[in-house]
């Protein structure tokens, strides 16, 4: 879990001096926030090599920057790598002076392509030089890699998307080669109104689906409903859980870094962000006519550095900066020559830039010698000190921890994973005795289910209280053979699985037909909400139903029983229901009952005929003030039937159930 | 094998209809009739019967109160101080046009506008442009090439403007090659895309220099529409001398303004007298109107014929789309593998998801443009930015690689359906039942007479089955089979009998009150509309 210090305001420093993790393993709550600059910055505006200034004023009679106007980014490098910032990144200037900027000179691969989309397109898919046109994107490969065989749900513990895509991100670096999807594009989405917007659209899914072109087509379609669907609450739920404490440029990037904080700080474990800036491919007037620090290359500048700073802050004030690191890259570089029109043209080599707590800071490469270019005025692709995939193999491994076999399988050519740069500092490097191993995701041939009931909810520690099992007052043998139930399976506990609450009953139902009953079985709940079966296993199966689509019905004997709000599929492993989310995840008409932050099963039905009512009141006043051991009119199970348990019944009385 | 000759015989109902919503915004019950008792041939051939424009004088034009429709008066050449109510006019424009037209003009000019990728403009240049993709619609690529290369606003976007003898701009030199002609080919080496170098570049660049883009007056007598002009001093003087993938052949350099557009033309007519230039167009039309991806077959026995048909008749490309559509592989009937199919193998476009629908249904009330400024541009805002933008459709490709969903690999028209636009997508039956748009809920006169059509558009329709089998032959590309047909009809019946349908059918006619019916055919169409086989054609 995250630490939720939202609201708590460290002062800046304070943070360097947070413990690091205990267990220098514990890095699966790590992210990366990737950054594309999509068009082409120009380096050579951005941070100008300062040993070079007259080269580069010859180069760019009218575009360079006056010497005076620079910042110069620290006068501790030799001329080599000396370096002076364009006037607007002084926010970039002041995280490399706190030790969080790393700049990467000389990125780029063999072969430059010059073409935006193609060039993108190798950046995403980590070809390039001599590894050509490779299908899928790196990113999912790694993905892949490291959860072999996810299928596009969540599963234990990690409920969120594995990547999250904002702005007009091309989403090629997630692009599977096989048919599920990893990310979750949320371009123009607001995320706290996601769920509300699409849980009740989809329709039935459809049961047999061709495998032609046209089968093609209707399964691309509903993956990608289910995808939505299936983290939809979850997207909504980190969104509106947390906060942002820093103030943002109002732009495009700045919301998209916005928004990923406030997802951090909901607790989101998401391990990709990507979000994306255009406008870069300035080939035209990059700077004003009559001041060459202004114009539209200075508001791009400004508007990346100043976005950044405030994440950066924001998450530092949170207590995050230790989790995430962020990277900022382009397609390409742009020539050393301007064009005639004040701007420059496609060119080579670019810098990336790495920002957060677990870098170094400083200048890795030297500077490009801009008098060595190739025919048209960029700089001669011969200069290239690393390959972008050295980079970004340094950040899968230092930084996340994958082992070289998942490096070989994310980048392929044993060039792209040595030699790399180091940029992850000691204390944040992953030990190599950590590297993970790729781990499938743990899920099972069952449904996932979440429930609270209200009688034993606590809102304080947002889990159920466990006072049945401390007393050993939970029988060994389901409860429901007592009518109505009248349910005579012999579902029975050997040993008490930790946490356990109480027992409860589920029944499958027909879509179409609610009062048509497919199968029953009890299960035991948990006190975080989930169902599990007899033996601790979450999860709860059905035996000897076809496979399709049911409505989840569940009963307890003195609360209110549920039916789902939507028919849940159980041949989708691990799908998940969760009828804490919202008073809408139940059919009918308020069927659950906000309880603290949470929607629960309403206590009160005694009797448990599906109404809470006077007969319920009366069989209370006749056992008021007994001691209880596993009594339903205990209606909040503390051992005590009391005027509590009164006030649980008044509370809810008058409520008829939905199966009534 | 894939097979390019014309299908024989009568089109029947499904065939009619796969080829009316591939080919035009027009498919409707009525046109499928008249197209099914037609062969491929009169079919494809009344497609490419271009009929005139329903308002050949253009948008309205808000610039001037005194003539209100834009050819009729003068181009007012000033920015659009009003945030862009020129592009919604034009767009409106376009987009009531394309829904009245049945011929296959508007497809092709979408077509056209996504290959020739400008961005939004907030001047009348948006109207030039467009205009000259819809008469060049079915006409010849090279012609239009030459002249899209003086367009104002493509001069503006690519820069080339901006191109001048001493500090040339290669952005459209660039772009022209890699992604409005030749396309790239693989990479060779450094700089050496196959088709062409980046010396070819260099080049092209040195050839275009010296256009500039003009204000309105300056009119191309052959189409009258506004395009740029040469200045001479700023044109680059010398032979430019092209690379071996163009046989090293050199281009003599321009003696005078006028030589400029001699030049010009002879650098179109070098790029087109590639045979690679028809391969990369005719492989594009396939992807727009056959299939996602080109298999080995295809491209051998379709795509290779087809750019030889092209580039023998000069790049005028009529007969050449007539061939395709005519051919017994665009009707699926040509091969034996049953898995590899054309019909339903596509995903809809925003544009044919909303104006299809808006035919389909009969749901049209727009009537003729209203010449009320305001009323015009309310419609315009709602329908263009409430309502198709948020089903996916940008107006403008958002880069200059043009809409991904039309040519992109790997997931070709799949792009058009993903996690950003699927709530709004969904949405669609019930706008069109309301007359709403899908983002706010704001009237468009768009609206469904939903119990009217189902009773003018099929018969024995108190025959619950027999009615639902009516309407998804009309809807869907393929006929739903099983358990999923049973969804459909369930959705009519309401768990109730095909008994009680008879009645509550019976009942309506006899009363004229349509209330319990609306009810069942609600359901129905709701979940037909908003289903994913829906999605697909």
């Amino acid at each position: 879990m995250y630490p939720l210090l939202a609201g708590a305001m460290p002062l800046s420093g304070i943070a360097s001096t947070t413990p690091f993790l205990p267990n220098p393993c514990e890095v699966t709550d790590r992210s990366v926030v990737i950054i594309f600059l999509n068009g082409a910055n120009d380096i050579f505006n951005t941070a100008v090599p300062l040993s070079q200034f007259s080269a580069y004023t010859q180069f760019r009679p009218s575009i360079h920057l006056p010497e005076q106007s620079l910042i110069t980014l620290d006068d501790s490098l030799s001329d080599d790598q000396a370096l002076g910032l364009h006037p607007r990144l002084s926010a970039f200037k002041n995280l490399y002076d706190d030790g969080l900027l790393t700049m990467v000179q000389g990125v780029g691969y063999d072969q430059p392509n010059r073409s935006h989309f193609k060039s993108t397109e190798n950046w995403l898919t980590g070809s390039g030089g001599a590894l050509k046109n490779e299908k899928s994107g790196w990113m999912a490969r790694f993905l892949e890699d490291r959860y072999p065989g996810y299928n596009g749900t969540p599963f234990d513990g990690e409920p969120d998307p594995l990547a999250l895509l904002f702005g007009n991100t091309i989403s090629t670096g997630f692009h599977s080669a096989a048919e599920h999807r990893l990310e979750i594009n949320l371009s123009g989405q607001e995320p706290s109104g996601f769920y509300t917007m699409i849980s009740s659209l989809g329709g039935v899914p459809i049961m047999d689906i061709p495998d032609t072109d046209h089968g093609g087509i209707l399964n691309h379609i509903q993956t990608i409903s289910n995808s939505v669907n299936v983290y939809a609450s979850r997207i909504s739920d980190t969104f509106n859980n947390g906060t942002n404490s820093a103030d943002y440029p109002n732009s495009s990037l700045g919301n998209q870094l916005k928004t990923i904080a406030r997802m951090m700080a909901g607790g989101s474990r998401t391990k990709i962000y990507m979000a994306s800036k255009g406008g870069w491919d300035n080939h035209n007037n990059m700077v004003q006519y009559n001041n060459n620090t202004e114009g539209t290359h200075a508001n791009l500048l400004g508007d990346l550095s100043e976005s950044v700073a405030a994440f950066q802050e924001d998450i530092q004030n949170m207590g995050l900066d230790n989790k995430v690191l962020t990277v900022i890259f382009s397609e390409f570089g742009r020539k050393i020559i301007q064009n005639g029109s004040r701007g420059t043209d496609h060119g080579t080599l670019s810098s990336m830039f790495l920002i957060g707590r677990g870098v170094d800071g400083g200048v890795i490469g030297n500077n490009i010698n801009l008098s060595d270019q190739d025919n048209p005025g960029a700089p001669n692709p011969g200069q290239i000190q690393y390959d972008y995939r050295q980079v970004f193999s340094t950040v899968l491994q230092d930084w996340l921890g994958a082992n070289d076999d998942s490096l070989s399988s994310t980048f392929k050519r044993q060039e792209y994973i040595s030699n790399r740069p180091n940029l992850i500092n000691e204390s944040n490097l992953v030990p190599d005795s950590c590297y993970y191993s790729p781990q499938p995701p743990v899920t099972c041939a069952c449904i996932r289910v979440r429930l609270f009931l209200e009688g034993f909810y606590d809102p304080q520690l947002q889990q159920m209280h466990t006072q049945l099992l401390d007393r050993n007052a939970l029988p060994n043998t389901q409860p429901y053979s007592i009518a109505p139930f009248n349910y005579n399976g012999t579902e029975t506990v050997t040993a008490w699985p930790e946490d356990t609450v109480d027992w409860v009953l589920a029944e499958l139902r027909t879509a179409n037909n609610l009062a048509h009953t497919v199968a029953r079985k009890a299960f035991l709940l948990r006190a975080d909400g989930q169902l599990m079966g007899t033996d601790g296993t979450a999860g709860i199966s059905f035996d000897g139903v076809p496979d399709g689509t049911y409505h989840l019905a569940v009963f307890h004997r003195n609360h209110l029983a549920v039916v789902s709000a939507e028919p849940i599929p159980t041949d989708s492993p691990n799908f998940q229901y969760d009828f804490t989310t919202s008073e809408n995840r139940a059919l009918g008409d308020r069927q659950l009952k906000i309880t603290g932050q949470v929607w629960a099963m309403r206590s009160g039905d005694a009797d448990h005929n599906h109404v809470i009512n006077n007969q319920d009141y009366n069989l209370w006043t006749t056992q008021q003030g007994q001691p209880a051991h596993y009594d339903n009119h205990d209606l909040n199970a503390d051992g005590q039937i009391d005027a509590n348990d009164f006030q649980l019944w008044r509370g809810n009385r008058s409520k008829l159930g939905q199966l009534k | 094998m894939a097979n390019l000759s014309p299908r024989p015989g009568l089109l029947g109902n499904r065939l009619a209809a796969h080829l009316l919503r591939r080919a035009s915004f027009a498919s409707s019950k009525a046109l499928i009739n008249t197209f099914a008792s037609m062969t491929a041939t009169e079919a494809v051939e009344t497609l490419l019967a271009i009929p005139p424009l329903v308002h050949p004088e253009g948008p309205i034009n808000w610039m001037d109160s005194t003539t209100p429709w834009l050819t009729t008066g003068p181009y007012s050449s000033g920015p659009d101080t009003f945030m862009g109510r020129k592009r919604r006019a034009v767009w409106l424009w376009v987009a009531n046009e394309m829904l009245h037209d049945p011929s296959v003009r508007h497809k092709m000019a979408l077509f056209w506008h996504s290959i020739f990728v400008t961005e939004q403009d907030r001047d009348w240049s948006e109207f030039d442009l467009f205009r000259l993709f819809q008469m060049y619609a079915t006409g010849n690529v090279k012609t239009l090439a030459y002249k899209v290369t003086l367009d104002n606003k493509m001069l503006r976007y690519l820069n080339n403007n901006n191109n001048r003898r001493d500090s040339p701009n290669e952005n459209y030199a660039r772009e022209f090659l890699e992604l409005f002609t030749i396309l790239k080919g693989p990479v060779q080496g450094t700089g050496d895309y196959t088709n062409y170098t980046e010396e070819d570049i260099k080049q092209a660049a040195r050839v275009l220099t010296g256009f500039d883009d003009e204000g309105f007056e300056n009119k191309d007598p052959e189409t009258g529409l506004a395009t740029g002009r040469a200045i001479y001093n700023r044109h680059h003087p010398g032979f430019k001398t092209f690379s071996a993938a163009f046989g090293n052949q050199t281009i003599t350099g321009a003696t005078d303004e006028a030589d400029m557009f001699r030049e010009l033309q002879d650098f179109v007519d070098m790029v087109f007298s590639q045979p690679e230039t028809a391969r990369a167009y005719v492989r594009r039309l396939y992807h727009f109107f056959v299939k996602d991806t080109i298999n080995e077959e295809a491209e051998q026995d379709i795509i290779a014929p087809l750019a030889d048909q092209l580039y023998n008749e000069g790049y005028h490309i009529e007969n050449t789309l007539k061939t395709l559509l005519c051919s017994r592989h665009f009707y699926d009937e040509d091969d034996s593998n049953a898995k590899d199919e054309v019909i339903g193998g596509k995903l809809k476009s925003p544009l044919d998801y909303v104006l299809g629908a808006i035919n389909l249904f009969d749901a049209n009330k727009m009537g003729v443009l209203n010449e009320n400024v305001e009323h015009y541009d309310t419609t315009a805002q709602r329908f263009l930015y409430n309502h198709l933008e948020h089903i996916g459709f940008t107006f403008y490709p958002l880069s200059v690689e043009g809409y991904p969903g039309f040519f992109k690999a790997p997931n070709y028209s799949k792009f058009w359906f993903d996690q950003s636009t699927i709530a709004y997508r969904f949405r669609l039956p019930y706008a069109l039942l309301e007359g709403k748009t899908v983002q706010n809920n704001r009237d468009i006169p768009f609206q469904v007479d939903l119990v009217p059509f189902f009773r003018d558009n099929f018969t024995n329709q108190e025959y619950a089955e027999e009615l639902v089998r009516q309407f998804l032959e009309l809807t869907l590309p393929e006929m739903p089979q099983g358990q999923r047909f049973d969804y459909f009809l369930q959705k009519l019946l309401g768990d109730l009998s095909p008994i009680n349908w008879m009645f509550e059918w019976q009942g309506y006619l006899q009363s004229g009150n349509e209330e319990s019916v609306k009810v069942a055919l609600t359901d129905l169409f709701e979940a037909v509309v908003g289903s994913p086989e829906f999605q697909s054609f």
